[in-house]
């Protein structure tokens, strides 16, 4: 099938946001473990799997359109030195991608493609729980310290 | 946070360069080895907050020209 004007930039543009925390949470949770924090790594690196498969689910949705997907352009991987210096720049990772999901969204009504519109709702869906994520250990590290907060991801 | 993951660089190594006078994209970029082939390339196009780093922990550099270099 054909893809309407636009959709192929935008699901290729997700696509790199994907590719780019599939290697961001999967090198954070190596570091956490590395550090000790077995809890925490075992979270991200899970991140890191569900990001692949909003990947998988891109590749393959950009194929069906006969479009290629682009797996060469890769975004800035962002990676702190400390547990919350990650933390802070995963949520700003996640938010980025959930901003681009709802300019997506809004230009597939335009276009009139829904199809593709209800795989990027169901990947917001997904994108916003991360947001939530990273927000709560980020208020939690606010709340009962950074000594306490990596204190319980030692397991 | 690492502000080149290709050569490990921190930004606690930015500031480093910016006491030692290293304020300039050009000569960052040299001192970090930033334009060879081993980085992505990446790493050179967004030399900007690096830049601001190292000039905010040059001694040699008044404020309001660091503030104008961040810009
Ligand atoms: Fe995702
Ligand atoms: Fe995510």
């Amino acid at each position: 099938m054909r893809a309407k004007e636009g959709v192929l930039d935008l699901l290729n543009a997700m696509l790199t946001i994907e590719l780019t925390a599939i290697n961001q949470y999967f090198v954070q949770a190596a570091m956490f473990r590395a550090w000790g924090y077995d809890r925490l790594a075992e979270h991200v690196r899970a991140l890191s799997l569900d990001e692949m498969k909003d990947a998988a689910e891109l590749i393959d949705h950009i194929l069906y359109l006969e479009g290629i997907p682009n797996m060469q352009r890769l975004g800035r991987v962002a990676v702190g030195e400390n547990v919350p210096e990650c933390l802070q720049l995963d949520l700003e990772t996640e938010r980025e991608a959930v901003q681009t999901l709802v300019g997506a969204i809004t230009h597939c009504t335009q276009v009139g493609d829904f199809t593709t519109r209800k795989k990027f709702e169901a990947m917001i869906e997904d994108e916003e729980t991360h947001v939530d994520w990273f927000e709560t250990q980020l208020d939690t590290i606010g709340q009962v310290g950074i000594e306490n907060y990596l204190a319980q991801q030692i397991h | 946070m690492y502000v080149c993951l290709c050569r490990g660089v921190t930004e606690a190594k930015a500031r480093e360069l910016g006491e030692a006078g290293y304020i300039s994209a050009s000569s960052l970029a040299a001192a970090l080895r930033l334009n060879d082939d081993d980085c992505c390339g990446r790493c050179l196009r967004e030399i900007e907050p690096l830049l601001a780093i190292a000039c905010g922990a040059c001694p040699r550099r008044p404020a309001a020209l660091v503030r104008a270099a961040a810009n």
